[in-house]
């Protein structure tokens, strides 16, 4: 599995726009949008590599002024181990 | 309970980027907490947990128990809490809180193999009283049968009661209690006539001195401990001896601190009794006015099956008391020499002679405190005899700090097990069904035709589950307890009994614990704050409180599944004509109607139950039945205890509105008083001016001094099995932990048993501490780790594991040996082997 | 449920850690911020960061350290924890904090086994003598204990329990006749395992490990304990031989006095 952190900062005007395009992607979540137009984002993808895809299509959509990845984890086990 | 490792990694992603992006991610705990004091609704309540009744206040809002504290003023704790009371508010929130009726179906039936599956009350009850009306058709009363609680409120466990022993006739009800307190029981009945302990709380600030036996204060009555403590701080020259088979918290405060080998409290106690009597410090007027002497009959066995070869070896038979002179008393105890004392326990002699010179001293007032060390014995109601033996040559009984007491683990221990009487040979207050005119008694209270309820003492406890196994007891309901993780030998009797195609197990309990996994039929049930209840505490304080929210989903008390399924059965199918033919009026109803619409229970309207600030409650069970049942139960049990002419005097209550309006009262409760200390003049108003001291329960107002000797444990280690086990609590969780362990805080502070060894029996074993190990008995084996260090530490030979962890069955190790008096399981003492998982 | 102990996962953390440097080196734009991320981290430890049994002083721990994640593979428990970019300490050294896994104190200590290189000193032999951290009360109004209720969970679940950790008993004046029980962390054996923090009941722990520097007041070199001294000193007087003058006072002692002592 693969986790990212990562800040999208979209143009405020579009900002739910935006939002609501890359929530509709796979495992994105958002967690925060900021009043200028900056939304925490986390990626979490069973498969390594299509986060990489979706973080590389999120600077397609418009009203995305940039993105910056912050964050990766990645580990090549599957489900079921806990932290309490 | 816990979170996935992908969640929390998440989180963290969450964080980095949001520290990155110059903003934060609110936490939804810091906003529920802002907000959290608004518009709370406060009302009384009890603690649901241990015997010692803490009074609570508990906040509600939007129909959810959203906080409580302890109650500044109740006199038991003055708003302090143990920490599982400081948790009472999560306890009804599990996230797997059962909801709907679940019974095992196969392609659409009851199949004794199939899967769970959510079915209606309807239907539950339909398959439910089909499988009792075939076991009654076929086997007769004592095919069907019950287990309850001193969980129960105290009008749940009348009503169980009532419809077991007068509705279907079958005295094939008992408590969990029988696990815990029956042979405290079977003591007080012994010495005094009478149940429940001639002392109260207040002994901890009165006491000079305090003697614990078999009890761990410390962390399983921790508010009364703290009372303790406070006393051994603030009071010169008062001494706290604690005795055990292993050192545990409360050895912290001991001045005199014993380890003894197991069950060998016998010979120390008959020791101190002949300490006393070889310096004649004995009370010799106390005893000359006051006291029988008598002996009981010896080498009685161990309580298990018939076909066990130490009871084929057992002499004796029963609890047949034979009167003996002072002289023979002493003659009985000479033997008892302080060598002899050492030699049998291993407690050096300089410490047993200072705890038997302190119970000599007549300037000393002494409380003794106990529990399960003393009750969970083959020889348990003989122990705690031969502890009255000593306060009763003392005359250190019954008066402000001389005081033998028996502390209970359950909240309505006393209030419900043992007033109500829902044991298998018990009537309500203190009535027997073996006593002809104490059947006589309940039927006229109760309007039954005379015979209705059968002379013979039901299956207790563990006979219960012999009896499933046998397939002779078919037909079994359990409510408000968790027996298949507590009751002993869980592999050889327990489960083959629940699973024997033979019989219907239905359990009713507010989440799927072991007990409920292994039924037929499990019932949701209400818990707590979500019905009307009461309790009765240790020190025979009667607590009441409101429903404060409504249970969730379908789930319903065990007050209204108890009356529910009794409208199931016409009077008919479970009388015989004989009895019919002397009350033609009850023909055609059902025992519903019968016990329940008898003009008793159902004499109080429904009505708008307020507190004093004009807060008004729900109470489910009167909008269901169209009458204020609790009060209604409450009202006919009182015809029991507190009108003129009942059986047995001693256990008067004060109305059911008085107690609504009160942080609960002692009985008897009497031209408006409560009572602190009874038997002694001016204390208790049972007792005649001039007479000093009255023990009423007794025709002759004497209590006896019962000699029983030091006989050995039914299983003792030896070179296959090489240690004793001790089973227990932990502080954090409430016996099988199935409300503490749902949690978080508490599951985090206490999460899986271990078993408590000595570091050299470790080191003997190759064992490192946190190893994995496998406990083994000759009835089943346990995986568990090794502690070697922490709270318990056990004398070479011995090893304690709590049983609290469902996923480690204590009770699969337990051996179901039981006192042969009072039935109950000695879960102190069995042989074990650890060895490498 | 719990914590399982899992070799699997520790084993699982070095290899992860590799891969997550590899990973983010690679990640377009994401250069920028690892070395940011490095030049920050520089010397400093967060308070809640917690270094294995056996390592010295922050700065000589590092110089020692070589990262080779062996004392996190040999944990039998999920504690320690190789640190990547994400966290505030150094990466690739090992460290665990005491709310999420603690230390269990093996008796064997085989992370110090593993160490190749002293910065887990090998003279550790005996885990009652490790010194991660020191455990502190940290919030004496929010501690339940402090109130009169009966928690302790921090003093049961101390494995030095009655030595580290004791309960220190005292009147609740408020109740008039219950007992006050003060968890009491003596700092001189403390091994700073953290059992105590992870147990703490309350939302936000009120008993907390820290390193030993943050955790410890030091008194001033200009002022001694006089009753520590004269117990030092074999209960005699620094300033021997000094005589005090009896007292007049009648021969009988009036009521109020009796047992008095001047």
């Amino acid at each position: 599995m693969s986790i990212t952190g990562l800040v999208i900062h979209a143009t405020p005007d579009h900002t739910a726009a935006v939002q609501s395009s890359i929530e509709a992607c796979k495992g994105v979540e958002v967690h925060k949008v900021t009043d200028d137009g900056r939304m925490v984002v986390t990626i979490d993808n069973p498969d390594d590599g299509a986060a990489a895809d979706t973080f590389e299509s999120f600077k397609d959509i418009k009203g995305v002024l940039s993105t910056s990845l912050v964050y990766t984890h990645f580990e090549d086990h599957g489900e079921g181990e806990h932290v309490s | 309970m816990s979170i996935t490792r992908r969640d929390f990694i998440k989180t963290q992603a969450a964080l980095a980027a949001a520290t990155a992006a110059g903003t934060t991610l609110a936490g939804t705990s810091v906003q529920a907490s802002s907000h959290i004091d608004d518009d709370i609704r406060w009302d009384k309540g009890a603690c649901r947990f241990c015997g010692t009744g803490c009074g609570v206040l508990v906040g509600t809002k939007d129909g959810r128990v959203v906080a409580t504290q302890g109650d500044p003023d109740a006199p038991v704790n003055k708003g302090l809490n143990c920490i599982k009371g400081y948790f009472l508010s999560k306890i009804m929130y599990g996230k797997d809180r059962l909801t709907m009726p679940l019974l095992r179906k196969k392609n659409g039936e009851f199949h004794k193999e199939g899967q769970f599956e959510e079915v209606s009350w309807d239907e539950a009850f339909d398959v439910m009283a089909t499988k009792w009306k075939e076991a009654l058709k076929k086997k007769g009363p004592t095919s069907v049968g019950m287990f309850g609680s001193g969980q129960w409120t105290v009008w749940e466990g009348y009503t169980a009661s009532k419809f077991m022993k007068a509705g279907l006739r079958s005295n094939n009800i008992d408590p969990n209690a029988r696990h815990c307190m029956a042979s405290a029981v079977g003591a007080f009945m012994r010495a005094f006539g009478i149940d429940e302990p001639m002392g109260c709380y207040d002994d901890l600030e009165h006491a000079d001195a305090f003697v614990l036996w078999g009890a761990n204060m410390a962390e399983m009555h921790p508010i009364l401990w703290s009372r303790l403590t406070d006393t051994r701080l603030t009071k010169p020259g008062c001494e706290v001896h604690v005795l055990s088979t292993f050192e545990h918290r409360s050895f912290e405060l001991a001045d005199n601190g014993m380890i003894f080998t197991p069950q060998t409290d016998l010979a120390i106690l008959n020791y101190i009794a002949n300490y006393i009597i070889e310096n004649k410090a004995y009370n010799e007027d106390f005893i000359g006015k006051h006291v029988n002497f008598t002996k009981t009959v010896t080498d009685i066995g161990y309580g298990l099956r018939p076909e066990h070869p130490l009871e084929k070896a057992k002499t004796g038979t029963g609890g047949k008391l034979t009167k003996i002179s002072f002289e023979d008393y002493a003659a009985s105890v000479a033997e008892y020499t302080l060598d002899k004392a050492h030699e049998l326990s291993g407690v050096p002699k300089d410490k047993l002679e200072r705890l038997a010179k302190l119970y000599a001293d007549p300037n000393k007032k002494i409380s003794s405190y106990w529990t399960m060390g003393f009750n969970q014995h083959t020889r348990g109601v003989w122990v705690n005899g031969l502890l009255y033996n000593v306060h009763l040559l003392m005359g250190k009984i019954s008066e402000p700090g001389n005081s033998p007491f028996s502390l209970t683990g359950q909240p309505s221990a006393c209030g419900t097990a043992r007033e109500v009487g829902t044991f298998a040979h018990r009537l309500p207050a203190d009535l027997v069904v073996m006593k002809e005119a104490h059947r006589d008694y309940a039927e006229k209270i109760w309007n039954l035709p005379k015979g209705t309820i059968p002379p013979k003492p039901g299956f207790h406890a563990v006979l219960q589950h012999r009896k499933l196994k046998d397939g002779v007891l078919n037909a079994y309901w359990v409510q408000c307890t968790n027996n298949m993780q507590a009751a002993p030998n869980m592999n050889e009797e327990g489960l083959p009994g629940y699973r024997n195609p033979e019989n219907f197990i239905a359990v009713s309990d507010p989440y799927p614990t072991v007990t409920a996994m292994a039924a037929d039929l499990i019932l949701p049930t209400a818990m707590w704050m979500e019905k009307e209840g009461a309790y009765g505490n240790a020190e025979r304080r009667t607590q009441f409180w409101r429903q404060q929210v409504d249970a969730p989903g379908e789930a319903q008390s065990d007050m209204w599944q108890v009356m529910e399924f009794a409208k199931r059965f016409k009077i008919e199918e479970v009388w015989p004509e004989e009895l019919l033919a002397q009350k033609p009026e009850h023909r055609g109803k059902t025992v519903y109607e019968v016990l329940y619409e008898n003009g008793q229970v159902n004499k109080f309207p429904v009505e708008t139950i307020t507190d004093n600030a004009g807060n008004v409650y729900n109470n489910s069970e009167s909008k269901h039945f169209g009458y204020y049942v609790q009060k209604g139960m409450f009202e006919e049990y009182r015809m029991f205890n507190s009108i003129p002419g009942v059986p047995k005097k001693g256990h008067e209550m004060a109305p059911f509105e008085t107690y609504h309006n009160a942080r609960g009262l002692r009985w008897p409760v009497i031209d408006g008083k409560e009572t602190l200390w009874r038997f002694r003049e001016g204390y208790d108003p049972h007792v005649e001016a001039g007479s000093e001291v009255q023990f009423y329960g007794k025709p002759d107002k004497k209590a006896n001094i019962i000699f029983a000797p030091y006989e050995p444990a039914a299983e003792s280690p030896d070179n296959e099995y090489d240690l004793w086990l001790s089973t227990g609590r932990v502080l954090e969780h409430w016996h099988s932990g199935s409300m503490t362990r749902r949690v978080p805080e508490l599951y985090r502070a206490y999460p899986d048993a271990k078993v408590y060894m000595h570091p050299e029996d470790a080191k003997a074993r190759g064992f490192k501490r946190g190893q994995e190990v496998m406990v083994q008995s000759r009835r089943g084996e346990v995986k568990t780790r090794v502690e070697t260090r922490g709270r318990n530490k056990p004398p070479m030979g011995l090893v304690y594991m709590p049983w609290f962890d469902a996923g480690q069955l204590v009770n699969k190790l337990t051996l179901d040996a039981t006192d042969p008096l009072s039935k109950e399981t000695d879960f102190k003492k069995c042989a074990v082997r650890v060895v490498r998982a | 449920m719990g914590e399982q102990s899992s070799s699997h996962s520790s084993a699982q953390s070095r290899r992860r850690f590799l891969g997550n440097i590899a990973r983010a080196a690679g990640g377009a734009g994401a250069l920028a911020l690892v070395v940011g991320l490095f030049a920050r981290q520089a010397q400093t430890l967060p308070a809640q960061a917690l270094r294995p049994p056996g390592a010295g002083p922050e700065a000589d721990f590092l110089a020692a350290c070589i990262r080779c994640g062996l004392c996190v593979r040999d944990c039998p428990y999920p504690t320690l924890s190789l640190a990547d970019m994400s966290s505030d300490v150094p990466v690739g050294t090992p460290f665990f904090v005491a709310r999420k896994v603690p230390c269990e104190m093996c008796d064997d200590i085989p992370c110090v086994k593993a160490c190749p290189t002293a910065a887990l000193d090998p003279n550790l032999t005996n885990i009652d003598d490790a010194d991660m951290g020191l455990a502190v009360l940290v919030d004496e109004e929010t501690c339940l204990n402090f109130q009169g209720l009966r928690c302790d969970v921090c003093y049961r679940v101390c494995p030095v329990i009655d030595i580290a950790i004791t309960l220190e008993i005292s009147h609740n004046t408020r109740t008039k006749k219950h007992a006050v029980f003060i968890p009491t962390v003596h700092s001189d054996k403390c091994t700073g395992c953290g059992k105590c923090e992870r147990a703490c009941v309350l939302e936000t722990a009120a008993i907390r490990v820290f390193p030993r520097h943050l955790a410890k007041g030091r008194i001033g070199e200009h002022y001694r304990l006089g009753w520590e001294e004269k117990a030092k000193h074999g209960g005699e007087s620094l300033a021997p031989g000094l005589v005090d003058l009896p007292d007049r006072l009648p021969d009988q002692l009036p009521d109020a006095l009796k047992g008095w002592k001047p």
